[in-house]
């Protein structure tokens, strides 16, 4: 390895090494969330102090470690904050091991990983296998094996494109986050992933047949933690950019797996054995992730060891308490266990801290009681104040006699007046709350003018902005601080639920899907309906809007009856829809109607092909004219239409009518409109001169 | 007496009608043996003296007999099943209720099989499991091995068995057909039960050899509830989904059934399976004085704290395959006789004196004649036939007196009782049951007695 590292550093000119050769990692400095807001409000995510280091000197000091020699650094929010740290720190100088290289967003709308790759891929700087990790991963995992493994499996597998990593975590451990818990489906002969589920907010887990089929032996694996390091293929960049609906890992390898067999794209799995590798997701991951550091599972990556130049190292005493340099102690106080201390902190007297971190140049007062919390730099915390599990941002100031709640978060310089209380799980700032957020602009419109939580107090409630898409990102890390017992007792809860649908499942199989099907024809017709009106409006050929529908058909699953009718329907209202107003009830609408048939009649004849289609096509007919009064004129007319474009068939129509419709009221009448062509039908072959144009 | 031994005998072998018109699937031979003499060796082996067989009454006498005929040192509990009616297994189970005093072993008498079954009891001992089961790893080879007849697209009747990595727990069992008569496209698995087990071994190659170690208990709630038809389709997957369901609160007055949970599917008169559940205070008290816990990772006790616990014995190497349908009827007489010495060393096969051209694999029945210049290949034959001069026989299964003339040619065909092929025929992939005229060719065929087709 040594060998390989000389050739990588310092004078690329002297050495002549082909880019393959040299191990390149992707470190994406972002993660994409607001999980840590409003701390990251002005401080990006990568330079938050885990442990008094910043977070991405872990994840390039495990890098490092594993004999990485060349790493892109891809920075989105706050880049000029990070490229400023990484140019002053040790990364960047023209001794280390380890180049780096920062590149910042080209774009500016940047969202995710996956937009993130794109770009890189854009820049076309990678061209043999790399690794790729997120700047909040804490590991002390060679990569090195691993890279090979995957270059071996690629010589039984050409198209393996990716090993991702993950670490075994039974239920209930710290290290396990409820937002990104996964079942894997593996296969356990070779490590091929078969299937990839988030099952977060599912309580039944199903996985294809064809999977059991196609593999003899499948193991589903519910105690695998993701560690958000993946050693990848020079091909799944492209692979990125050619799908641009891959956003997350998640959204990779679903895809990948769908297309398959397309593709022939593989992606295994790599299950680390004794050693670390953690993400730091959310808070209550901050919180697991610290502890772990300060109880040396991630050796190499501790405090007393901290490589850093900028800050001294810290001093090691019994039960992992940890004293930076100038740390003054006042008479009595206490460091239980687990805690650090940053450079020139100063305790008050009859102050008791466990399981804790404090960083540099605090000031904490006396008779103050701390557990569970991360104090970050020049926090004041004055006496008798109570901070138990919370985190304490830049220049926070406590006055006298405060007292926090389980599960706080206060942002950089929020200030509480003495003698505040504030309620468990609030999340403060210092300034009010604005309606742009760096991330996203939120949808939240303005109420009442913010007020601080107290009088003469700095710090504002922080709402999260509603998320679209909650079902990637949810708000499950307000859980944190939560006992433990109290999580055992929700699994509980929740296994008499099981219980009970299992005693269910006997008498009814019904499935849970049931419900939702009304939400999704709507979603469908109105997407239908959006198809259609493009369509007519830009006069896109038939075919393409055909298949523009069966993909709206197929991602909300509705059924073939249900498409059939509700394109029809999303026809009929398509006048009234682009001119914004009611029928008139006169020739007119038939007028407005007319060319839109007329242009959509190869979508017709496409869904309308067989009596059951026409059957279905007419009861939504019948449906819209119950519905819309002044539409039930010009059925007759449609129905002609129809007829005479050669939609319809005359059997259908006639099977149509014979039968009693759903409605009674149509009885009287659409059946009553169209009549006279009906007589006329059955008269058949003699021309009716008194309903046609 | 700890365990009684069932075997299930009164099936009808409903997936191999061509033989199974006359005689019942548990006397068709297998090496010249009937069917049945297996499971009841393989009791003897284990150390059964007595056991309890189920039969239709026709076949009584015949069954009765064939511990004396071939010197089995057991006794045979026959019960008897009227001629028409038919059982499935756990009905034959609540059929002989009074009969079981203890843990159970039910056999099907088509398995053929040479796992020592010690290994099966331990594992059910050890965990006080509730229903043990045996499975084997089988190759599909085995499975989808060609038989005569009519070309049938084979059906290959897969389980998806769920095994946890951890524990030999059985998680879920379902079979791949019911599955695909619901149209399901899916395996949906509830999350609770990852929980407890986080990792599930799915494995859709295991054979399941229908064997099965079912405490009394169990034995007792299947004879209470009506609604079971068969162990393996509905009392199996009924007992391991059981597993997870939370036991009624212990009531300090036992003897009353619970009355709140009641089991939904089945009638409101029927009982919790908890309340069939005897308490075994004393492993109780054992196993709470005891650090010992089966998984790790969570504050549960041992065995997740369920009290129904079915098991599963995956059996690595050894012989097991049941004799369920043609193909792995041919399969079993073409494997048995193969490993006949490593399987029964002490029943001898006493190999034919004839100047008759027989390889290897072959089985020769007493008073069988072969002429001089017949050459047989990897076929067994059974007692009083007759082998013309010029015969060929490969691969072919024939049964008890049958005569084929000369210069005939068989290849992979099952010969029944009394069936006689006449001159220079050419016979392929057939059953043939009657006479088989001159000159007769055919393949793929099944040539049965006339009467017998009009029946049809």
């Amino acid at each position: 390895m040594s060998k390989a590292v000389k050739s990588g550093t310092a004078k690329p000119g002297s050495e002549v090494v082909k880019q393959e050769d040299v191990i390149v990692a992707i470190l994406i400095a972002d993660s994409f969330s607001i999980r840590f807001a409003p701390v990251t409000d002005l401080k990006p995510k990568a330079l938050l102090p885990l442990v008094n280091r910043p977070m991405i000197d872990y994840a390039l000091e495990s890098l490092l470690l594993s004999g990485v020699q060349k790493t892109f650094v891809y920075c989105v929010a706050h880049a000029d904050q990070i490229r400023l740290y990484l140019r002053e720190s040790k990364w960047m100088r023209a001794a280390s091991p380890m180049s780096i290289e920062v590149i910042s967003q080209s774009s500016d709308d940047c969202r995710s990983l996956g937009d993130s790759l794109r770009d890189i891929d854009g820049k076309s700087l990678i061209r043999g296998d790399f690794i790729l990790v997120s700047a909040d991963v804490v590991s002390n995992v060679q990569l090195i094996p691993i890279l090979e493994e995957h270059r071996e499996k690629r010589k039984t597998d050409k198209g393996i494109v990716m090993t991702h990593i993950f670490k075994k975590s039974f239920l209930g451990h710290r290290s396990r986050s409820a937002e990104e818990e996964l079942v894997l489906a593996i296969n356990p002969t070779n490590g091929r992933i078969l299937n990839y589920q988030q099952s977060k907010n599912l309580k039944k887990l199903s996985f294809p047949l064809e999977m059991f089929k196609e593999h003899g032996l499948v193991d589903l694996r519910y105690d695998l933690v993701d560690t958000h390091i993946s050693i990848c293929s020079p091909v799944v960049l492209p692979l990125f950019s050619d799908n641009f609906d891959y956003q997350t890992w998640g959204d990779f390898v679903r895809g990948i797996l769908i297309n398959e067999e397309i593709l022939n794209n593989t992606i295994y799995y790599h299950q680390l054995e004794g050693s670390y590798a953690a993400h730091v997701s959310n808070i209550s991951m901050y919180d697991a992730v610290s502890k772990d550091i300060i109880q040396r599972w991630t050796y190499p990556l501790v405090p007393d060891l901290n490589r850093s130049e900028i800050t001294p190292r810290h001093a090691l005493s019994r039960h992992n308490v940890y004293k930076q340099p100038g740390v003054t102690l006042g008479k009595e106080s206490v460091l239980e266990m687990d805690v650090v201390v940053g450079e020139n902190s100063e305790i008050g007297e009859h102050t008791f801290v466990t399981q804790s971190v404090i960083g540099k140049r605090c000031k904490i007062g006396n008779y103050v009681r701390i557990s569970n919390a991360y104090i970050w730099d020049d926090v004041i915390i004055e006496d008798e104040c109570h901070v138990e599990v919370a985190l304490i941002a830049d220049g926070v100031v406590l006055k006298k006699g405060v007292e926090l709640g389980h599960g706080c978060v206060l942002g950089p310089g929020v200030k509480l007046a003495p003698g505040t209380k504030i309620p468990a799980n609030t999340r403060l700032m210092a300034t009010p709350p604005k309606l742009e957020n760096d991330f996203e602009s939120s949808d939240e419109e303005e109420e009442n003018v913010p007020t601080p939580v107290s009088a003469d107090s700095i710090g504002y409630v922080y709402h999260r902005p509603i998320e679209e898409d909650s079902d990637a990102e949810s708000l499950v890390d307000e859980l944190w601080g939560l006992e433990i017992e109290d999580d055992t007792e929700s699994e509980e809860g929740d296994e008499d639920e099981a219980d009970n649908d299992e005693d269910e499942e006997h008498e009814e199989d019904l499935e849970v899907g049931d419900l939702p099907e009304d939400m999704n024809a709507r979603s469908f017709y109105n997407e239908v309906l959006e198809s259609l009106q493009r369509g007519y409006e830009e006069k896109i050929k038939g075919d393409n809007l055909v298949l523009e529908i069966n993909s709206s058909k197929y991602a909300y699953n509705v059924t073939m009856k249900e498409v059939n009718m509700l394109v029809v329907k999303a026809m009929l209202s398509l006048p009234l829809v682009m001119t914004k107003k009611g029928g008139s009830g006169t020739n007119d609408d038939w007028a407005a109607l007319r060319p839109i048939l007329q242009h959509f009649l190869p979508v017709l004849r496409n869904y309308l092909k067989n009596n059951q289609s026409m059957l279905d096509s007419l009861e939504a007919l019948e449906e819209y004219g119950v519905n819309n009064p002044q539409f039930a004129k010009i059925t007759c007319k449609v129905l002609h239409y129809l007829y005479g474009e050669d939609v319809l068939h005359e059997d259908a129509i006639l099977e149509w009518h014979a039968n009693p419709p759903n409605d009674p009221s149509a009885m009287t009448t659409i059946r009553k409109i169209v009549e006279p062509f009906i007589t006329w039908l059955e008269e058949a072959e003699e021309e009716s001169s008194d309903e046609s144009d | 007496m700890e365990y009684q031994a069932v075997i299930m005998a009164a099936g009808r072998g409903s997936r191999m009608t061509d033989l199974t018109h006359d005689r019942p699937k548990c006397l068709l031979p297998i090496c010249n043996r009937p069917m049945i003499w297996f499971s009841l060796k393989m009791l003897e082996k284990a150390g059964f003296e007595d056991i309890l067989v189920i039969i239709h009454e026709q076949f009584k006498t015949e069954i009765a007999d064939i511990p004396n005929k071939y010197g089995l040192k057991i006794k045979l509990d026959i019960t008897c099943l009227q001629k028409n009616e038919d059982y499935g297994t756990a009905d034959s189970l609540r059929l002989i209720k009074d009969k079981i005093k203890t843990d159970v072993l039910v056999v099907s008498c088509d398995l053929v099989c040479d796992i020592p079954l010690h290994k099966l009891f331990d594992l059910h001992r050890t965990h006080q499991s509730s229903v043990t089961a045996l499975f084997s790893q089988t190759s599909t080879e085995m499975i989808l091995a060609p038989a005569p007849g009519p070309k049938t697209k084979i059906k290959q009747e897969r389980d998806l068995v769920g095994l946890d990595l951890q524990t030999p727990r059985l998680v879920f069992l379902v079979s791949e057909a019911d599955l695909t008569s619901e149209n399901e496209e899916d395996l949906s698995i509830r999350k609770s039960v990852m929980k407890h087990f986080p990792q599930i071994s799915v494995q859709g190659n295991l054979l399941d050899a229908h064997l099965y170690v079912i405490k009394k208990w169990v034995c007792d709630y299947i004879a209470e509830n009506r609604s079971f038809t068969m162990l393996k389709g509905e009392v199996l997957p009924h007992i391991v989904r059981k597993q997870f369901t939370k036991s009624p609160k212990r009531n300090t007055d036992k003897d009353l059934p619970n009355a709140d949970v009641s089991v939904a599917s089945f009638s409101t008169a029927n009982r919790d399976v908890y309340s069939f559940l005897v308490d075994a205070e004393e492993e109780e008290r054992i196993r709470s004085y005891s650090a010992w816990n089966d998984h790790r990772g969570d504050l549960r006790g041992p065995y997740q704290d369920h009290a129904i616990r079915c098991f599963a014995y995956v059996a690595k190497e050894g012989f097991c395959l049941r004799a369920n349908t043609l193909n792995n009827y041919c399969e079993l007489n073409r494997q048995v006789i193969k490993s006949w010495s490593t399987m029964f060393p002490e029943e001898e096969i006493t190999p034919p004196v004839s100047k008759a051209q027989v390889g290897a694999d072959c089985l020769i029945g007493e008073n069988t004649q072969l002429s001089d210049k017949c050459s047989i290949k990897h076929s067994i034959i059974g007692q009083n036939c007759k082998i013309g001069d010029k015969v060929r026989i490969t691969n072919c299964i024939i049964m008890d007196n049958v005569t084929i003339m000369k210069e005939t040619t068989l290849q992979g065909s099952i010969l029944m009782d009394n069936s006689i092929v006449e001159n220079s025929c050419d016979i392929k992939d057939s059953i043939v049951g009657h006479t088989v005229h001159s000159n007769c060719k055919s393949t793929n065929e099944v040539l049965v007695d006339a009467d017998r087709l009009l029946e049809i």
